[in-house]
């Protein structure tokens, strides 16, 4: 089961430090927080890699990840991360993920038909990886979500 | 104009197993909260209405981004889309591409997020008729990037 996706960037207009009068600039709250994506049993799974310098890592899929079906897969780098998916639709993708640290990691997702995921760091410094991945279930379906209690300003009725 | 970009992708799709990542206190503890901040020096939204095979090619905003730009991508997709990159692998050599597919209803729609460099061309398709996507994309750069300062 899992919970909503939220993404949120905010912009504060010439001033590195402060939050407090930044616009966001790109809001997406699409799912709500109550509705909650379900997932069988074994087909999600996630880990958090350390890849040292000039490492490589093979990524374990679910084990009951069946490849027919569509996988998301989301990728955060605390380095420079080359990241190589093989899947049907696409024998092999090949992207480099960058980012600088814990604090402000790369991120990198597909959703695909996927049949191997590949880390490597090309650097000369190690860093963690985490991977997170779950099986799709048919989003025009109905018995793919469970609806919660829906929260209207804070007060769940 | 400099922007910050303060991002908060909370990617709590993950509920409770010892072995969930999320849970960990290593990426996804800062991913939750607000202390996340790219240094974005130009930013872009486009909307793309596009229907089963319809490509648009992403032109970054700025005409003296070089390739070795930090660029920044979200896409939105509400039905099936992909975002294909080319650029160079980390050696400035060869030549690589990605492919970024995703799927999605306006129920619970589909992501595509990029944190990349080394990308000369973005493109997005779409893989259905009657796909909406929403592209937010920008440059980013370290702190103490003389452009930023």
């Amino acid at each position: 089961m899992f919970n909503f996706r939220q993404f949120s960037f905010v912009g504060a207009n010439g001033d590195v430090g402060t939050t407090e009068f930044s616009q966001p600039f790109y809001q997406s709250f699409d799912v709500n927080p109550n509705v909650k994506l379900k997932t069988d049993a074994g087909k999600n799974a996630g880990d958090v890699i350390y890849l040292a310098a000039a490492g490589s890592a093979t990524v374990q899929l679910p084990i009951n990840y069946d490849t027919a079906e569509r996988l998301f897969l989301e990728v955060l780098s605390e380095g420079i991360c080359k990241i190589v998916v093989t899947s049907a639709e696409h024998s092999t993708s090949t992207a480099l993920i960058k980012g600088e640290s814990s604090a402000r990691p790369g991120f990198f997702s597909t959703c695909q038909r996927v049949s191997t995921i590949t880390l490597s760091n090309p650097t000369a410094t190690g860093f963690n990886v985490q991977v997170s991945m779950f099986e799709l279930p048919d989003l025009t379906d109905s018995d793919s979500y469970t609806m919660g209690p829906y929260a209207f300003n804070g007060v769940s009725v | 104009m400099i922007y910050s970009l303060f991002a908060s992708p909370s990617f709590r799709a993950y509920q409770g197993t010892p072995e969930n990542p999320n849970d960990s206190s290593l990426i996804a503890d800062s991913i939750g909260g607000e202390s996340i901040r790219y240094n974005l020096l130009y930013k872009k939204n486009e909307s793309l209405p596009l229907d089963d095979t319809d490509s648009r090619v992403l032109t970054l905003p700025e005409s003296t981004f070089s390739l070795t730009e930090w660029s920044i991508m979200v896409l939105k997709v509400i039905g099936k889309a992909r975002l294909t990159t080319t650029g160079k692998d980390y050696d400035n050599t060869s030549n690589i591409s990605a492919y970024m597919d995703t799927y999605g209803t306006s129920r619970y729609p589909g992501y595509v997020l990029l944190s990349t460099y080394n990308v000369s061309a973005f493109t997005v398709t779409g893989q259905e008729d009657g796909t909406v996507v929403e592209v937010f994309y920008g440059v980013s750069c370290a702190d103490a990037d003389a452009r930023y300062l």
